[in-house]
């Protein structure tokens, strides 16, 4: 008897030791946990996050986020204090938007100071483009390169899709979408704020803004070679200078996207090889 | 009796143990996480702050600045004053010689 009744007795603690057991891996964890990986979250909620983006966003709502986002940016890099530059700036890039398919959006782009080589596209139609990389540009095609590509960025609403794929993962699509019908997906992706810019896209996105780009140069009658030239040089540079750090940690490698886009060159129909203009700077700088 | 006891207590630690292991993975955990952060916000910014980051090291811009800056309305507003409307940057272009063509990508 005192044999059987033993292992009841270690059954039952056993019992009731496995459930604290489980109890304890399933509740406390997220406490215990000092690192987090919001991941988790997105492989429950990926199927509730499909079909509730963009969409519920208007352009009046895109065109404050992207102010909300710049003046973040413009708050790290202030604007260059040259007038002439800015609005040189200004005339090349609204030149190239008026050939896309949102030629309607209040464009508006700044040049920052910052010696890293880098440009923002924020939600809305402001790019912003740093002092180094307008110092690195060889001619206005090139200019218009690069506006082309963060303007293909605002067309195609990536960095918008992004931010509110974040809000809608970390926090839980239905979860938001029944408790305040969107309101708080849109106040997240203002708080989101220029960190956005830190992230990635993934590589399809910056390659078919590249593509897009080349119509868009080309449309405004730019020599859309100019495109692969500009590649070609930051290529040239060295991977792990620090101008290039977040250029390389957010884009593909240069030579990549050179390499592809004179492939699209070849496909490009109304825009022979070699043709379109590379005038020079009007404005340039150190 | 003794024995027994001390098998409870390495049990327990087990389980303790097991619990913060699970946490780094489990979507469950992960989804209890989320069900917190929506109701109370401040956890949801600790949590997002714990996103994998990698340190740049870039002189100027880089993303600790980009992440920390304080917002600047004034410059959003600036940058109207350099905004150049279609009909100037219209002119500018036929000054410089520009043309407008039609381009497409050829149908494979």
């Amino acid at each position: 008897m005192t044999n059987f009744r033993l292992p009841v007795r270690f059954g039952v603690r056993f019992g009731v030791l496995s459930l604290i057991a489980i109890l304890t891996s399933v509740v406390c964890a997220p406490v215990s946990a000092q690192t987090f990986n919001l991941n988790a979250i997105g492989s429950v909620v990926s199927g509730l996050v499909e079909g509730a983006r963009v969409s519920n966003i208007s352009e009046a709502e895109e065109i404050q986020i992207g102010k909300e986002i710049s003046a973040r940016v413009l708050g790290a890099a202030p604007l260059v204090k040259n007038e002439a530059a800015q609005r040189y700036l200004n005339r090349v890039g609204t030149w190239v938007a008026l050939h896309t398919e949102r030629r309607q959006l209040p464009w508006r782009f700044g040049l920052i100071e910052s010696p890293t080589i880098n440009a923002f596209a924020a939600p809305g139609g402001i790019i912003l483009v740093t002092r180094g990389l307008y110092a690195s540009l060889e001619n206005e095609a090139e200019m218009a390169c690069v506006a082309a590509h963060e303007i293909a960025h605002v067309n195609m609403k990536h960095h918008l899709d992004l931010i509110q794929k974040g809000a809608l993962t970390q926090a839980g699509a239905k979860l938001l979408e029944m408790r305040s019908g969107g309101n708080e997906i849109k106040q997240f992706a203002i708080g989101q704020g220029a960190e956005i810019f830190t992230r990635s896209l993934d590589r399809g996105a910056e390659l078919d803004a590249d593509s897009k780009a080349l119509v868009y140069v080309a449309a405004a009658g730019y020599d859309p070679g100019a495109c692969p030239a500009v590649m070609k040089r930051l290529a040239a540079m060295k991977a792990d200078a620090s101008s290039l750090a977040m250029l390389y940690k957010t884009h593909p490698a240069p030579a990549d996207r050179a390499v592809r886009m004179e492939e699209d060159l070849g496909k490009l129909a109304g825009a022979p090889a070699g043709s379109g203009l590379r005038p020079e700077l009007a404005t340039k700088i150190k | 009796m003794l024995f027994m006891r001390f098998r409870h207590l390495l049990f327990a630690i087990f389980a303790l143990a097991s619990g913060a292991a699970m946490a780094q993975n489990n979507p469950l955990t992960g989804l209890l996480r989320s069900l917190t952060n929506t109701v109370a916000p401040d956890q949801g910014k600790a949590a997002a702050t714990n996103q994998p980051t990698s340190v740049m090291g870039v002189r100027g811009l880089d993303e600790v600045a980009l992440k920390d800056a304080t917002p600047a309305p004034a410059a959003v507003v600036e940058l109207e004053k350099y905004a150049a409307s279609a009909e100037s940057a219209t002119a500018a272009a036929k000054q410089t010689g520009l043309q407008e063509r039609t381009v497409s990508y050829q149908k494979p």
